[in-house]
């Protein structure tokens, strides 16, 4: 069962030349009082006669173990000793970080705090202890006198039998150790160790059940990330983390490939190459390194000692290569060409071969599903990219024919009065008052030319944002004060929520699209009316009546409100198509502008008045996380609710 | 005095237009819209002799269903259709249900208005001819069908 490295085979040799045989350790002696864990010993005391402890130190995946595998493993111990002629036992499991081996469940008595969270550094004793011998062997061992055991260290003074045998997993790695004892000499023989054998096979599946668990449960959680994460950078740096966790590694690390480079550049890193992410140089070139390889020959590599190997060029590595124990790392492959290289490292942890270094099967399948679920985030971001620009195209060139002909129309009607100013000053038939209505109508006629340039131009433009730290209240408010012609027979008011965080957006293209909303309100009642502007932080249920489902990110809200005839219900998509106009004036891009303003800061803009009930558009802006609140500034969604300052009234 | 009817929503369009008409001694009527055009249409004592319309108002097929409602009423009234950047296609298109012509709005360096009143011209000139030939035709007919 035992995995031999070459060079090691004579250190994991099960010859017998230690001696003692309990791996826990001895709180007298120095040498293992080091290895102690500090938090291992701060776990609360167990309680009753089972006593089952969790080393909090240990940050494996065998700690998330599901309860009902953590009670199959105790019910295993309970068996085992209640089935054996033995009066104490204990389940000790392999911290794979560490190298330990940690006694994990324990029965029977006279154990104390130290006993049951004692851990043993077996890389450093060699075949110390009859446990640690198992562990290192892979073997069950039976032992019907310890006192004149070699390996056997006193640990309780009243065991006279020992009988231990090694959990094993999967991959044919010893995973921890089954131990019972017996005041009785001679008490085991070679049934008890075939059952006891085969309680230690269970207990190492629900191990690997519970590990598998993990992995699991770590897919899912990637899995989820993929539909609600739009951020690539967010994913890559949960994929990493994720990873890093569940194998587990030393370094978990995303090299992508930059087309305009030509190198795969690190793109980010769960572990110690982090600091380097950013950095222009953390690159590597195709065929370069172990990376490059792997991203030359879309390949995968898996070995162990990697700065062994021919290809190792240590640009970037994660520990001295010394340390460097097993390295893994699998192509990221897009659908036509190279897209990246996921990595992993994992430190040299043990010169026992019962702990090997080297990744396994599973743990490259894992890496080549993260690897293709990576792979579909990126391409799904390059083709919303790509439908993003291609559907704007296509809007522009429909926006230019419409543009075309619009202004076409208007130039033709502008020809005909210079036609008709030409005739009349040609022949001196002319009388003040007609030419000058004529010269009104050919300027009339200019502006509005202008007017559909200028509409076109902030159209194509709408997308286009210098964002810097703004504050929405005082662009609402400058708005709002510049739009409202002086003689409106609108009322016009404002509630803004005080200390609303600063985002990070345009603040001149906010202006035009709230002065859009604002003219819009007014000019959908004519005969007088309310308009009103509103800020606050959104709250749950807005994100989820604009966006249809529940958003986790902070928005700020602006609503603008009017007692207009509001928007009919099959219109309320409609109005923000360009060229939809019920004006006579302009060409209908107005909404269609603003949209183009708010998403391009990432917002949405939505019409969720009731119809006849006036119109209520409502914005959301994501808070960017650029964006640090503003001191002494909460933004606790209770604030909304208080309502604020009512800045402005207009006349009348 | 021939009847022209003048169909564009650019009311400085329109205005020139019924101006320039006017002076080459058309009786121009005017409107801006699509409904009311297929009113005027529909219920003019006598029918229009032309009829110029815009290609492309509230629908891209305005002009299309105003010559359908102009040849429904009389199959010899002729139809021009005033087409801006890009409507081209739509404007033959007319052609081939039977407009006389089509007159592109923004030709560089031409004074459509020109080439408008022309072409009203050429079209009333066509209009006169056929019902010329018809009304001889039905002349010839009664003579077989008396004499």
């Amino acid at each position: 069962m035992l995995r031999e490295r070459p060079g090691e085979s004579g250190e994991t040799n099960p010859v017998l030349q230690v001696r003692e045989s309990d791996p826990v350790l001895l709180p007298g002696r120095a040498t293992t009082n080091d290895r102690l864990s500090p938090s291992a010993l701060s776990k609360p005391p167990p309680q009753g006669d089972l006593e089952k402890t969790v080393a909090a130190a240990l940050a494996e995946p065998i700690d998330e173990m599901l309860p009902e595998h953590e009670a199959l493993l105790t019910e295993t111990l309970v068996q085992a000793v209640e089935a054996l002629p033995a009066n104490r036992g204990f389940l000790a499991l392999v911290d794979l970080r560490t190298g330990e081996l940690a006694v994990r469940f324990t029965l029977g008595e006279g154990w104390d705090q130290a006993k049951r969270t004692a851990r043993v550094p077996i890389s450093e004793q060699v075949g110390r202890g009859i446990t640690t011998q198992v562990a290192t062997t892979g073997k069950p061992y039976r032992c019907g006198n310890v006192l004149t055991d070699p390996y056997y260290i006193e640990f309780f003074s009243d065991v006279r039998s020992e009988l231990a045998v090694p959990l094993i997993d999967r991959s044919g790695c010893t995973i921890g150790v089954l131990n019972v004892e017996s005041p009785e000499y001679e008490s085991f023989n070679e049934q008890d160790e075939r059952h006891l054998m085969a309680l230690a096979n269970r207990a190492a599946l629900a191990l690997s059940l519970a590990h598998y668990q993990a992995r699991e449960k770590a897919l899912i959680e990637i899995g989820k990330g993929m539909s609600s994460e739009t951020d690539l950078r967010e994913l890559t740096s949960k994929i990493t983390k994720v990873t890093t966790e569940i194998l587990p590694a030393e370094d978990c690390s995303i090299f992508l490939w930059n087309r305009e480079s030509g190198k795969l550049v690190l793109a980010d890193s769960y572990g110690p190459l982090s600091s380097h992410i950013g950095d222009p140089d953390a690159s590597y070139d195709l065929g370069y390194g172990l990376t490059g390889w792997v991203g030359l020959h879309r390949q995968s590599i898996r070995i162990v000692d990697p700065a062994k190997d021919p290809r190792w060029k240590g640009l970037y590595v994660e520990l001295p290569p010394k340390e460097l124990g097993a390295f893994l790392a699998v192509p990221i492959c897009g659908h036509e060409e190279l897209l990246g290289v996921l990595r992993a490292v994992r430190r040299h942890r043990s010169s026992q071969a019962f702990i090997p270094d080297e990744f396994t099967d599973a743990d490259e399948d894992i890496m080549w599903t993260l690897a293709s679920q990576i792979a579909i985030s990126i391409e799904n971001a390059h083709l919303m990219d790509r439908v993003i620009v291609s559907e704007r195209m296509a809007a522009l060139g429909e926006m230019s024919a419409r543009t075309a002909h619009m202004m076409g129309n208007a130039i033709f009607g502008i020809k005909g009065q210079i036609n008709e100013f030409e005739f009349l000053v040609a022949d001196d038939l002319a009388d003040k008052a007609t030419t000058q209505e004529l010269v009104e109508k050919i300027k009339r006629g200019i502006f509005r030319v202008e007017e559909m340039l200028q509409e076109f131009r902030d159209f194509v433009r709408s997308d286009q944002i210098r964002p810097v730290r703004v504050d929405l209240n005082s662009v609402v408010e400058q708005a709002a004060r510049e739009t409202l012609p002086a003689d409106s027979k609108v009322v016009l008011s404002l509630s803004l929520l005080r200390e609303l965080p600063l985002v990070k957006a345009d603040p001149s293209k906010l202006h035009s699209a709230f002065a859009e909303l604002i003219e819009n309100a007014v000019a959908e009642q004519p005969n007088g009316g309310r308009c009103h502007v509103r800020t606050s932080l959104a709250e749950p249920r807005d994100l989820n009546e604009v966006y249809g489902r529940p958003l986790e990110k902070p928005h700020l809200k602006i609503e603008f409100l009017d007692e207009g005839p509001g928007v009919q219900r099959e219109n309320k998509i409609k109005i923000f198509d360009p060229f939809y106009s019920t004006k006579a004036k302009g060409m209908g891009l107005g909404l269609s502008i603003v949209q183009g303003i708010i998403q391009a800061h990432k917002g949405t803009i939505k019409e969720l008045g009731d119809e006849g009930c006036g119109a209520r558009f409502v914005i959301l802006l994501p808070v960017n996380g650029e964006s640090a609140p503003r001191k002494n500034m909460s933004i606790s969604p209770k604030q909304t609710d208080c309502p604020l300052h009512t800045l402005l009234e207009g006349e009348t | 005095m021939s009847k022209v009817l003048v169909i564009d929503d650019e009311e400085d369009a329109r205005s020139a237009l019924q101006r320039r008409l006017q002076r080459e001694g058309h009786e121009v009527t005017t409107t801006g819209g699509e409904h009311e055009a297929l009113d005027l249409i529909k219920r003019s004592d006598t029918p229009y002799d032309v009829v110029l319309t815009d290609m492309l108002m509230e629908h891209p097929d305005s002009g299309l269903n105003i010559l359908k409602a102009v040849v429904s009423r009389d199959l010899f009234t002729e139809v021009i259709v005033l087409t801006a950047y890009g409507n081209v296609a739509n404007a033959v298109e007319c052609m081939k249900h039977g407009a006389f012509d089509y007159v592109e709005k923004n030709l560089p360096g031409v004074d459509v208005y020109d080439l408008i009143c022309l072409k009203v011209d050429q079209a009333l000139e066509q209009r006169r001819s056929t019902t010329d030939t018809i009304r001889k035709l039905e002349q010839f007919r009664n003579k077989i069908e008396h004499g």
